[in-house]
């Protein structure tokens, strides 16, 4: 099957240099990735990269005895692992999805070869690293110098971002577990968020009402990364065309 | 057994949709002395004021079986 550039919904692949893109595209496998779909487990061999196209997956520290925190966030803005940008085919993250959705995958021995033929095929990719540590370091940041009801708001607007919808169907449970936090202080933190009305809160449903507000209540925590992502990646796609 | 970790802040309440499942009442109390003692924690932690709170624990039909206040968790 082939596929065209300007349809498909990644936008890793959709910054490509066309020509590069031509050289890909023969090995675009594309895939469903259901909730829960391991991409990749700690310290296991791997054989492909993914191109998400919808969807949400993290990727998760893992502690040797099983303690676990989201690092980054990923959908169709990225890909992942990144590390196959380097040749590499171990990670020590756990990377999976967590809302159903599509995309593509690609053999990373493919990758490897295609990049050894092509030095610009990995520019957008290795732009790509650089805003998902800086998206980390913000976790970081956030974890370390922000309010519950802060960082809940960070996460919502990441969810947010990706989704292309105002209705998040995320339990609590599954927020506090990605938080790193007990169910009722995600509870008692949308409850906040509420009151703000920011968001309105069902069970197992979270309803944007105020992205703006959302993006001032999160106070910096949200907003860096997602502008080094327009500043590397959006606009030297919209530069090439 | 599925218990509810209901919240009494004042005169506010904040319900618990989605509850989770312990083994018996005792494992419920335990967790809702853990829950407050992280919420009195991440209070300290930002240098907000701590709030009279008290989980109110319900079953499945709705019934209050065990009320925590969050101050006597700290002991």
């Amino acid at each position: 099957m082939t596929f065209r550039q300007d349809e498909v919904g990644n936008r890793m692949l959709a910054a490509l240099m066309p020509a590069d893109f031509t050289l890909l595209q023969p090995y675009l496998e594309k895939v469903k990735l259901p909730a829960h779909f391991e991409i990749a487990r700690p310290r296991s061999r791997l054989e492909y990269l993914y191109f998400p196209e919808s969807g949400i997956g993290a990727v998760m520290t893992v502690s040797p005895n099983d303690r676990s925190a989201e690092a980054g966030m990923f959908g169709s803005e990225g890909f992942v692992p990144t590390s196959t940008i380097i040749g590499d085919d171990i990670v020590p993250y756990l990377i999976e999805m967590h809302v159903a959705g599509l995309g593509y995958r690609v053999p990373i021995k493919v990758m490897r070869e295609l990049t050894a033929r092509s030095s610009s095929l990995q520019i957008p990719f290795i732009k790509y690293m650089h805003v998902f540590a800086t998206q980390v370091a913000y976790t970081a940041l956030a974890n370390a110098r922000y309010r519950i009801e802060q960082r809940l708001a960070r996460w919502i607007l990441m969810c947010h971002d990706r989704l292309r919808s105002d209705e998040l169907d995320i339990t609590h449970e599954y927020i506090a577990f990605m938080l790193g936090t007990r169910r009722p202080s995600v509870t008692t933190a949308l409850h906040v968020l509420e009151g703000e009305r920011l968001i309105r809160s069902n069970r197992g449903l979270i309803i944007v009402l105020d992205r703006k507000g959302l993006e001032e209540f999160a106070a910096g925590s949200y907003g860096i990364p997602e502008q080094e992502f327009e500043r590397l990646i959006g606009r030297a796609h919209r530069e090439t065309e | 057994m599925r218990y509810f970790f209901n919240i009494r802040d004042g005169e506010t309440f904040i319900a618990d949709p989605e509850g989770s499942d312990l083994g018996s009442l005792e494992a419920a109390i335990d967790e809702a002395k853990a829950n407050a003692r992280e919420m009195i924690a991440e209070r300290l932690r930002t240098g907000a004021a701590l709030r009279d709170q008290v989980f109110e624990l319900t079953n499945e039909s709705g019934d209050i079986v065990a009320r925590i206040d969050f101050k006597d968790v700290l002991h």
